[in-house]
């Protein structure tokens, strides 16, 4: 892998905006979790500055997406020059629209699952004219109506869909973490030769959950450590991004974290 | 039950705390409970806990900015009330978005904000108007669960709108509050304010003052007055009415299924 040409960035945080734009040493591209809003005075400097990333827009590929969704989705793109646009592996709404837990959460790892991702994903990028890079969500409480582990799935569709992955470094620690495996073999399971961007946040504890969970903080050395032995193993990586997006986000994380990333994975 | 369906299930069981609390003891249609057997309970239930609080603080960080901007004058961040006790108690009742949560939450927020707040209204005085504001707002931004019916032929107002009347203007105090300097010093203006707060079918929550004329156009269109009435009523000319009525139409007030073109 050529290391000069993986890219790092983060999140665009509106309200951390100036010190984003301060930090256009450390930081080369932004993914984009919301549209911009009209009334930011940054995003035309952001824009400029920046290589943009159109990041989980449509919220959910196990259903047929809208044609309107998908129009919004190529203008969002288009707006943004996305290299490649991405999405999650999750599946947070009913099919009647009735109950949305408006969070990220996994599908069932069945044929059936598969089957609607292959085809929403393929209408998707082809709609967009653009790569569709897809994300791990973990699993908190154990299911047993799977038919087969998260890294077959996935495997299965990276192989038939022309996708590529998104691994989120945090993720696979949090899905081996509740699983009771060590992180290293829960990630050699993921079909590694597919990452096409490295995500790495931190986690945090939540006592509704009695553990830790996905949290906009920074990443531990630990975590840092696993993100650079999982970076040695991806072949293809073409980015990586630190992944937080919350208001709670505190001025100096960004520019903090991402020189603690460069220096971590001898990214310059 | 296809594995999608069970997903539903999964995600109603995290969804909606009565139908968890229904299902979890057992009574539920077979194949519900085939679903629910094959799920570590435990962490299904902290689960939903968790999902609760973080759903309903996303929307009041996002939706309570101005009383959230203003904490540390009051002392009072409104995200904090769902640490309460109170919003502990209501968590198996929660039903994720639902109108009625919506109003629940609400109440704790008001609550919350405006108990014992002589103080706080000393420093500003349009706070109980701000957060009877925000509050309906959150409680805009929450779907309805059953349309109305059409009662006749002719527009009718849509169902949840609010008109709140204010003793405070406060679309002119919020760019101050937003502006940390000006926010110690503002006072505001007090102003008898009417304002209109809606929601589109597309979520979109729409404020807009509501003067004199648009309030007796939301009496009148009740789904049998033809709004042709309205010119002799308000003694506005045609061209005024047809604007008002496509904007009231636009923001989602006002609603025709039967008629082809808002304005005709």
């Amino acid at each position: 892998m050529n290391r000069a040409k993986v890219s790092a960035g983060a999140f665009y945080n509106p309200h951390l905006a100036d010190e984003i734009l301060g930090a256009a040493s450390l930081v080369d591209h932004l993914a984009m979790a919301d549209p911009p809003e009209k009334s930011d005075p940054h995003f035309s400097k952001i824009r400029e500055q920046f290589t943009l990333l159109l990041h989980d827009f449509i919220g959910q590929l196990s259903d047929p997406v809208p044609r309107h969704s998908l129009q919004r989705a190529r203008e969002l793109a288009d707006l943004y020059g996305s290299p490649w646009i991405a999405e999650h592996f999750q599946c947070v709404h009913t099919q009647d629209g009735r109950y949305n837990v408006d969070y990220v959460f996994p599908p069932l790892y069945t044929e059936e699952f598969l089957e609607r991702y292959i085809e929403n994903a393929v209408v998707l990028k082809q709609a967009v004219g653009r790569p569709l890079a897809i994300e791990n969500i973990p699993r908190y409480f154990s299911v047993d109506l799977d038919e087969m582990t998260e890294g077959q799935f996935l495997r299965k569709f990276f192989e038939t869909s022309g996708c590529s992955l998104i691994l989120d470094i945090s993720h696979a620690w949090l899905g081996a973490y509740y699983q009771g495996r060590s992180p290293q073999d829960y990630i050699t399971d993921l079909p590694l030769e597919y990452v096409q961007e490295l995500h790495i946040a931190g986690v945090a504890h939540y006592s509704d959950l009695e553990g830790p969970w996905i949290g906009p903080v920074e990443p531990t050395e630990e975590m840092l450590k696993l993100a650079a032995w999982t970076f040695e193993r991806l072949p293809n990586c073409q980015a990586v991004t630190f992944d937080a997006f919350s208001t709670l986000l505190k001025p100096g994380m960004i520019p903090r974290t991402m020189e603690r990333i460069r220096r971590e994975l001898n990214l310059g | 039950m296809s594995s999608r369906n069970a997903q539903d299930v999964i995600l109603r069981l995290l969804a909606d705390g009565p139908y968890r609390r229904q299902v979890l003891s057992g009574k539920a249609a077979p194949e519900e409970l085939k679903v629910a057997s094959r799920i570590q309970v435990e962490g299904l239930q902290r689960f939903a806990v968790f999902l609760a609080r973080h759903f309903y603080r996303e929307r009041v960080v996002h939706l309570l900015k101005y009383s959230r901007a203003l904490s540390s004058l009051t002392g009072r961040s409104p995200e904090s009330v769902l640490k309460t006790p109170a919003f502990n108690a209501l968590i198996p009742e929660v039903v994720l978005g639902s109108r009625a949560t919506a109003l629940q939450v609400a109440a704790l927020l008001r609550d919350f904000l405006v108990n014992d707040c002589e103080n706080i209204q000393q420093k500003l005085p349009y706070w109980k108007d701000l957060v009877q504001y925000e509050t309906a707002f959150f409680v805009t931004d929450s779907p309805l669960e059953q349309g109305k019916d059409p009662a006749g032929p002719f527009p009718f107002v849509a169902p949840g709108i609010q008109i709140l009347n204010l003793d405070w203007d406060l679309p002119s105090i919020f760019p101050s509050i937003m502006d940390a300097a000006a926010r110690r010093t503002t006072q505001g203006s007090r102003k008898p304010t009417r304002l209109l707060m809606c929601r589109a079918a597309g979520g979109e929550v729409t404020v807009a003052r509501c003067s004199d004329s648009v309030e007796k156009i939301l009496r009148m269109l009740d789904g049998n007055t033809d709004p042709e009435k309205l010119q002799s009523v308000l003694g506005k000319d045609e061209a005024w009415i047809r604007q008002t009525l496509s904007s009231l139409f636009q923001i989602g007030v006002l609603e025709a299924p039967l008629l082809p073109h808002p304005a005709r």
